[in-house]
């Protein structure tokens, strides 16, 4: 297991105007699991590749561990990558897949056949050594994918959205495990996934690529509470978070309070739960109409429409269907503070 | 049970493409029984004023005299030599070439793969005499490397393979990659072993074609003792007769192999075919 240290890491198609990813540095801790989340297109993808040394940076540094690995070949950087549509070898039996990284690195036969009975059964796959891969199924064969990677006990560990060729129930069910497999075997871990599920639950640390940039670094808590900008705001959390500039606020109705920034034009974040709504009217709260009310058991989620905006709310109250009219405030310590301008945040 | 008129339908159109198959089974293997059944034949059966299909008298006289008249077993020697080097040369140079062209990246890799295709608008008589003045000046007349080396890569065989390889997921080289496959690996246990169907296909073309070629062996190998079959067969076309039942046996004998090596490839000469079809 090692520490992984990018810095300044950009990258350039030939004949592309922009650049796929510029300046990006962070470390992934020894033991660490670290996310890359971002929309498609973000770049993010493209930089575990250039961790692997699939694709070659144009500029900046790589070293895992104590060496510097910006210019080694990929079989050389000892890591595992688990490819989204998995890439088993289709002519070898699943033994084979597994086992032929571990061959080709000249290591004992008696050592590779007990790692691989070791990995196997970890996985469940023991029943299934003598298969081919045409004949498992997408879940088996996505352990098999691990299971190849696992089995080599690399420094780190590299998987490229390796959940989203599952259905739903399956990927959920997955997610735990992938996330106590890797604590299980104390590995280094960077996971690419546009899913902002996939990236809160499983991750120590996540870093927010968009347009090749990084968007914030921080734990999935610090992401969610601390939100460095109004990209990351908006991206993550279900139902989004509700956006309002200065205007708008003061169009709805609301009062300011004086705890929000003293500038001529802000604009200010506020997550659905964290809109306290009422059936009835209360003094210096704002009164809209709700345009849309879906309960979903423990939650109910209220469209609400106020002149000049549309504010999403979650509630625990179970919201009365012919109920029309909602009164809400903000609650103040749990708003974000963002620069018009240029989007960074001010509180 | 009562029949409906689809059913009826369905019967008659059933019946008709019976009838079609069997008629083309008959045109396309009448020849072969004609030269089989001949090649056992007598010459004064051979042409008897009513043909038989089957000969009335079996004998085995075409093929003693044919074995009588030309060495046949040194012929057949070299026509193995001969069909089976190009086959393995060409399978090998143009799988390896169409890997290098399909998933290796390297400046100028399109524009070459363009040139290459350009070749082939050339036809092969308008090269033939360039080909053979080069030969022989480096000495390769009379020589299996002469006979050889000019076949052992083919456009065609190379853009057939590149098509199927570029179906290959990257994905799987890159897998391959990081397990800690070197590139000559990854194309021989890894790229070979998945392009079987359209391998077997080429090996089948590649074979035939050099087994049934008359006009290369015939103007490089100069000297009777390495004719191949079919050149050492039209040899013993006699200037003033034709002994038919001697040169019917000839034929079994040079068709025989390219039967038995089609029948083999078959299972997967039908994939690549259609792979080819639907890939390229």
């Amino acid at each position: 297991m090692a520490e992984v240290e990018l810095t300044n890491i950009s990258k350039i198609f030939e004949g592309a105007a922009h650049p796929v990813l510029s300046d990006i540095s962070f470390t992934v801790k020894d033991t660490e699991f670290v996310s890359l989340l971002g929309p498609s297109g973000c770049g993010k993808t493209t930089l575990l590749r250039i961790i692997a040394g699939l694709e070659e940076q144009t500029s900046g540094s790589l070293i895992i561990g104590e060496s510097d690995m910006s210019r080694v070949a990929p079989r050389d950087r000892d890591m595992a990558f688990v490819f989204q549509n998995y890439a088993l070898y289709p002519h070898f039996s699943v033994e084979d897949n597994i086992s032929l990284g571990l061959r080709l690195r000249k290591i004992e036969k008696t050592e590779i056949a007990a790692r691989v009975k070791a990995t196997t059964e970890m996985l469940g796959l023991d029943a299934l050594l003598a298969r081919k891969p045409r004949a498992l199924s997408g879940g088996q064969r996505q352990r098999v994918a691990l299971a190849r990677a696992l089995v080599r006990n690399p420094k780190v560990f590299l998987l490229d959205e390796p959940l989203s060729n599952l259905d739903a129930k399956l990927r959920d069910k997955t997610r735990g495990e992938l996330r106590m497999l890797f604590k299980k075997v104390k590995g280094t871990v960077i996971y690419v996934t546009h899913d902002q599920i996939e990236a809160m639950t499983m991750s120590d640390k996540i870093v927010i690529l968009q347009d090749g940039k990084i968007q914030q670094i921080g734990t999935p808590n610090e992401i969610y509470e601390k939100p460095a900008n109004i990209f990351v705001a908006t991206f993550i959390g279900t139902p989004q978070m509700n956006i309002l500039t200065k205007k708008e606020m003061q169009t709805m109705g609301y009062a300011l309070t004086g705890t929000e920034p003293s500038l001529e034009d802000f604009t200010c974040g506020i997550r659905p739960e964290d809109l306290e709504v009422s059936v009835t009217a209360r003094q210096g709260w704002v009164e809209g109409a709700v345009d849309l009310c879906e309960p979903t058991g423990a939650l109910t989620t209220l469209t609400i429409s106020v002149p000049g905006a549309a504010l999403r709310a979650s509630t625990t109250l179970k919201w009365p269907l012919d109920q029309t009219r909602a009164w809400f405030t903000f609650k103040h310590e749990h708003m974000h503070f963002f620069s018009s301008a240029e989007g960074g945040r001010i509180n | 049970m009562a029949t409906t008129k689809s059913d009826r339908r369905s019967t008659a159109y059933k019946t008709a493409f019976y009838v079609f198959m069997v008629v083309s089974v008959i045109i396309t293997l009448f020849p072969f029984v004609w030269m089989l059944s001949t090649s056992f034949k007598s010459p004064g059966e051979i042409f008897t004023k009513q043909p038989t299909i089957l000969p009335q008298l079996w004998t085995l006289n075409g093929y003693k005299n044919l074995f009588a008249a030309v060495n046949m077993w040194l012929h057949l020697c070299n026509s193995v030599i001969y069909a089976v080097s190009i086959t393995a040369l060409s399978v090998l140079f143009n799988a390896m070439a169409a890997y290098a062209f399909a998933k290796l990246r390297f400046p100028g890799r399109e524009k070459l793969f363009a040139l290459l295709l350009v070749t082939m608008m050339v036809p092969g008589q308008v090269t033939m005499l360039p080909v053979f003045l080069i030969l022989k000046s480096l000495g390769l007349l009379n020589s299996y490397a002469g006979l050889v080396l000019p076949g052992s890569a083919a456009v065609f065989a190379i853009f057939m393979i590149r098509q199927f390889m570029m179906e290959i997921p990257e994905e799987i080289l890159e897998a391959a990659r990081i397990d800690g496959f070197s590139e000559f690996a990854i194309f021989w246990r890894i790229m070979l072993p998945l392009c079987r169907p359209i391998i077997a296909t080429l090996t089948v073309f590649s074979f035939i074609g050099a087994w049934n070629d008359f006009l290369w062996p015939l103007i490089i190998m100069l000297r009777e003792d390495k004719y191949t079959l079919p050149v050492a067969l039209a040899s013993i076309n006699g200037q003033y007769n034709t002994d038919w039942g001697l040169l019917m046996a000839g034929a079994v004998v040079v068709v025989l192999p390219a039967v038995l090596i089609f029948l083999m490839a078959q299972k997967h000469y039908i994939k690549g075919i259609a792979a080819g079809a639907v890939k390229g």
